[in-house]
């Protein structure tokens, strides 16, 4: 199947699996549970990785600009760099190498085992039942990961600037609050849900095209996860282009 | 865990989303009432310039941000939140101040001053003391264009002759002073010629062929001299030990 195969049959499955109808009655357990695997699930990894960004970029923007210009100067570097760029990519690419493989392999085995047949043969739309609540999850759960990751972040790097790098945590969140754009923290929650959708998606269509028995699972949930990072990039950069360009 | 157990749960970290979506935002961009600060209110009659959130500054550190702007009559009302640490007093200065020559950013220049401590809710009078690059080079343009070119010549001209005339007396007196001073100076030079002169002969007598040259120069003349001189001295102490050795004095 060429480039453009591969495109169309991605349309049509994310047409097939989020323009059906959502029976919401009972939809949203499964929803509910998919949240919690991979929203609630993902907290740990996602504080954990905000941390290391808070220090990281504290660290970085403090050397990078200190001595040149005004000390609040790193509040703004942190604080616009983490809600526009850093928090939304990191969350994307922290949720893509966790949930992306793991759908990829859960509805590769099924398909592998013909549950899915099964479901099909029952009469069960296993769109609706299988990826609508996985992806609608990732989208619910991803703007939620983003804001954990952002707050933690700008939290660590403050403490981290006012321990470590004499910077008072009253001029860190002057330059931060100064700086502030409502388009820098509406733009990275557009950005998570966009990546939320990415990443759903693929990961239900990895595992639901898969083929070839238990490699090609694997290899499923391998082509989630590289598929998922690469459209984060993408998107990020098509984002940046029309939203954040002057 | 128990099936609705978990669906609460995942409920309340949808919600919790939510809640730090909007807590972070007002956290984030500075609108979480800070109770370290409290509101000043300020009147100005222009704050050109001037924007809501602009940074105010305390003798160079920033303390605080500009709240809010509205119209107070013909004149506006800035509010300020300001840290409480800094106590304002009667002759606190607020004047609006250009981060730079060039760029159009302001912010509030606070100075507490020395004066007596006043009551929360004092209302200061503001000063607008930025440095606006357009207007000034507005007004240049405006001065220059109401200049006559031949009436500036006239002026001129007319100037430079008063400076001249001005000038005339003093210069006169100075060029008096200035002969004097040089006649002077050639009298000094003549005696110093003099001197020189002198100098150059008392060298001639002091060369190493000349007898005061010899005098001086000669070591074994020195040594002469010196040993004479110890004889001399024990001549001396010989005579007033035995003065009858070397004075007989007898009438018969």
């Amino acid at each position: 199947m060429g480039v453009l195969g591969v495109s169309a049959h991605y349309a049509a499955f994310v047409g097939r699996s989020l323009f059906t109808r959502w029976d919401l009655r009972r939809t949203l357990p499964r929803l509910a549970d998919q949240v919690w695997t991979h929203g609630v699930g993902a907290l740990p990894v996602v504080l954990l990785a905000a941390v290391f960004v808070g220090l990281t970029t504290a660290i970085q923007t403090s050397y990078q600009l200190m001595g040149v210009v005004p000390k609040y100067f790193v509040g703004m570097g942190v604080g616009r760099l983490v809600l526009i760029e850093l928090a939304p990519v990191f969350t994307g690419f922290v949720v893509a190498g966790r949930s992306a493989s793991a759908m990829a392999a859960e509805i590769g085995a099924m398909r592998m085992s013909e549950q899915i047949d099964a479901l099909e043969v029952m009469g069960v739309n296993p769109y609706r039942f299988l990826c609508l609540p996985r992806i609608g999850a990732l989208v619910l759960s991803m703007p939620v990961l983003v804001v954990v990751m952002e707050l933690a972040a700008v939290l660590v790097a403050m403490l981290i600037s006012s321990v470590a790098l004499n910077v008072s945590s009253y001029t860190f969140m002057y330059g931060v609050t100064h700086f502030f754009m409502a388009r820098d923290f509406l733009g990275g929650l557009g950005k998570a849900v966009l990546f939320g959708l990415v990443v759903g998606v693929n990961g239900c269509f990895c595992g639901y095209t898969v083929r070839g028995g238990s490699r090609g699972v694997g290899r499923a949930a391998t082509s989630a996860v590289v598929s998922s990072a690469a459209m984060i990039l993408v998107l990020n950069f098509l984002v940046a282009l029309f939203f954040f360009s002057r | 865990m128990k099936r609705t157990a978990r669906e609460a749960l995942t409920v309340v970290f949808l919600l919790a989303g939510v809640g730090l979506a909007i807590l972070g935002y007002f956290w984030l961009s500075g609108h979480v009432e800070d109770r370290s600060q409290r509101e000043v209110e300020v009147r100005f009659t222009d704050v050109t310039g001037l924007r809501v959130g602009d940074p105010v500054e305390v003798l160079g550190l920033p303390r605080g941000r500009v709240a809010g702007l509205e119209l107070d009559g013909n004149r506006v009302l800035c509010r300020v939140r300001l840290d409480r640490a800094v106590s304002l007093t009667s002759e606190s200065r607020f004047s609006i101040r250009s981060v730079s020559y060039l760029g159009s950013d302001r912010y509030l220049m606070v100075t507490p001053g020395t004066g007596t401590p006043v009551a929360e809710g004092t209302t200061f009078e503001g000063f607008n003391e930025a440095l606006d690059l357009e207007e000034t080079f507005l007004r240049l343009d405006r001065i220059v264009a109401q200049l006559d070119p031949e009436e500036l010549r006239a002026e001129l001209r007319n100037t430079i002759t008063e400076l001249v005339g001005t000038l005339d007396g003093p210069m006169q007196r100075f060029e008096g002073r200035l002969a004097g001073f040089d006649r002077s100076l050639g009298r000094a030079s003549d005696e110093l010629v003099q001197v020189a002169a002198s100098l150059d002969t008392l060298a001639g007598l002091l060369c190493p062929n000349s007898t005061a040259g010899r005098l001086l120069g000669s070591d074994e003349l020195y040594e002469e001299l010196r040993k004479t001189n110890l004889e001399l001295q024990v001549l001396l102490a010989d005579i007033r030990a035995n003065p009858k050795r070397y004075f007989k004095v007898s009438l018969f």
